[in-house]
């Protein structure tokens, strides 16, 4: 227990000044008013008609959550290591008698806590308003999507640290993180048009599968999708793996690549940062 | 205490520290001292475990700070060039924070608020202290343990006079107290001051380590003596310059001299043996910034 303690103080210490400087607050906010905004708009436009408008409903926060919280996690990461870096109290923290793996630890957990804040925060106005104006929201969806969005978040963290931990200073560390949410949020959806296009049959089948577990975003939106019934949709190629990962199996080895993507970038960031130098 | 041994940093094709040994002893007070970009902040990096070797270790209380980094680190406070600590949390919160890091007791971090005066402050955030309240504050950190070593990159640089003196004090309370300093600074007249020992780097290698007085004798450089004259006849300074004088000139009723060591006594007999008016004699011995420039140019 007494190894977790330095996590510990680094994590309560990471969500303190999270808070503090009202990044929680307001994030919280921004989110909670664009999905809201989602909510009633989509929840009025078809007349709150129960199952498929909160189907519809949800598939707009869904896409309120694939553009918005990657893009979140990625810069509260990256900010809070790179500058803490820049700024000069990383040079006093890892002059401490802990191990540098902590440091990467104790960031993760507190900016998880402060992010989870934030998410929930505007999960809950925007889950309220649903609930007043749907007759029939349905609460098992809405929690999942709450939890994928948590899991998505988590794992873009993880991403984070892991850039900041290997970039030589904040503004390189804040170009790739925008890379990496360009091309796994905008760009990666028209690679797998293009090979749709490109292969067929089983290849293709092969593919799919293999590029849905390579981006923590698809893996988001087609185990939402599934749930809520948008998969349907997917062509029929898509249909087998889509039948698939509706079962029982399916939802396992999806939480298994979610857990995958938040675990291994984040010892993946530990291990950069725990061997590289902190120069003047 | 503190041990380099053969160390030796390169990034790329530069060479930061060149095959550096030295070793500080329990209790002692060792600066570093040299041009910017000597390698004095990178030494200091790799004893804390911030940037690593490419050969050579360097140790703690005899822990391998590569091997054995957390043993070696917790003999050592650390006050960096920019005692940066968190600007969101107040006094009080970092100095907590950093003393959970160490196992502190909230008695001992309260003591050290009180040892460096930091009590009205304690429920200030960090982001409105000044300059010099900054630096106290990361001495405070760098005590907050107790350590058996300090190591000091350029403390006063940021300090008002009344603080410079005050960090003096304090310092040569902790040497009373039996602390090995390892002190990096530009400001000669402080190491002079403060220092047992000299370590002169340049271009990453050590090129001289001794006291202020081993270095002296050791660049023979001349002597500045100041003979203040009762009445002045105007051949005291030829006979100063016959008798051995490098250098002899009257400034008003002061006679201005810089004689080498081993011709001093010869210049002052011949002065009080000519029946020259001397009311007093003022011996300044060569400075650290002397002893640094000669050693430094001679390596340029």
């Amino acid at each position: 227990m007494k190894q977790f303690q330095p996590v510990l103080a680094i994590a309560r210490r990471e969500l303190a000044e999270a808070i503090r400087s009202r990044w929680v607050v307001l994030t919280g906010a921004l989110f909670g008013v664009l999905a809201l905004a989602l909510s009633v708009v989509g929840m009025r436009s078809v007349g709150a008609a129960g199952f498929g408008g909160f189907s519809r409903t949800a598939i707009g926060l869904l896409n309120l959550v694939l553009y918005f919280v990657p893009l979140l996690a990625l810069l509260l990461a990256i900010n809070s290591l790179a500058a803490e870096r820049e700024e000069g109290p990383l040079e006093v923290l890892l002059a401490q008698p802990i191990a540098r793996r902590t440091v990467v630890y104790g960031k993760f957990a507190g900016l998880a806590a402060a992010l989870i804040a934030a998410l929930c925060g505007g999960f809950s106005v925007a889950g309220l308003a649903i609930g007043l104006l749907s007759a029939a929201a349905d609460v098992d969806g809405y929690t999942l999507l709450v939890l994928r969005s948590v899991a998505l978040g988590l794992a873009f963290l993880s991403l984070g640290l892991w850039i900041a931990s290997a970039a030589r200073n904040r503004l390189r560390a804040l170009t790739w993180g925008l890379l990496l949410w360009f091309a796994t949020v905008l760009l990666y959806d028209l690679l797998i048009l293009g090979l749709t296009a490109l292969l067929g049959g089983s290849l293709l089948r092969a593919a799919l599968g293999v590029l849905l577990a390579a981006n923590p975003v698809d893996l988001v939106r087609v185990s939402t999708l599934i749930h809520l019934g948008g998969a349907d949709s997917f062509g029929l190629t898509a249909q087998a793996l889509i039948g698939f990962l509706r079962g029982a199996g399916g939802s396992a080895v999806l939480a298994a690549l979610l857990a995958a993507w938040i675990v291994l970038p984040l010892l993946g960031a530990a291990h950069t940062f725990a061997r590289r130098d902190f120069a003047a | 205490m503190i041990a380099f041994d053969h160390i030796h940093k390169r990034y790329g094709s530069t060479v930061a520290i060149h095959d550096l040994s030295l070793t500080v002893e329990p209790g002692e007070t060792l600066a570093l001292v040299g041009p910017n970009g000597a390698g004095k902040t990178t030494l200091i990096r790799m004893l804390l475990g911030l940037v690593r070797p490419s050969a050579g270790s360097a140790r703690v209380g005899g822990h391998d700070v590569q091997r054995d980094g957390i043993a070696a680190r917790s003999q050592i406070g650390y006050l960096p060039q920019r005692a940066v600590l968190y600007a969101n949390l107040t006094v009080g919160e970092n100095l907590g924070f950093l003393g959970q890091l160490r196992g502190v007791a909230s008695a001992r971090v309260a003591d050290t608020i009180a040892l460096l005066r930091l009590g009205e402050l304690a429920n200030r955030p960090v982001r409105e202290l000044s300059g010099g309240t900054l630096q106290r504050l990361g001495l405070a950190q760098a005590l907050l343990a107790d350590p058996p070593v300090l190591v000091l990159d350029e403390p006063t640089i940021s300090l008002d006079p009344l603080s410079v003196a005050t960090f003096k004090t304090l310092l040569r309370q902790l040497r009373a107290a039996g602390k090995t300093v390892l002190l990096s600074s530009h400001i000669l007249g402080d190491v002079q001051e403060l220092a047992d020992r000299v370590a002169i780097l340049d271009h990453g290698r050590l090129i001289a380590l001794d006291s202020v007085g081993g270095l002296a004798r050791r660049c023979a450089l001349p002597e500045r003596i100041r003979v203040d004259l009762g009445a002045v006849d105007g051949g005291e300074a030829t006979l100063a310059r016959k008798a051995g004088a490098a250098s002899a000139a009257l400034q008003g009723s002061t006679l201005e001299i810089t004689v080498a060591r081993e011709h001093k006594l010869a210049v002052m007999r011949a002065l009080l043996n000519s029946g020259a008016a001397v009311t007093d004699i003022q011996g300044q011995p060569p400075t650290l910034e002397d002893i640094f420039t000669q050693l430094i140019s001679a390596e340029a």
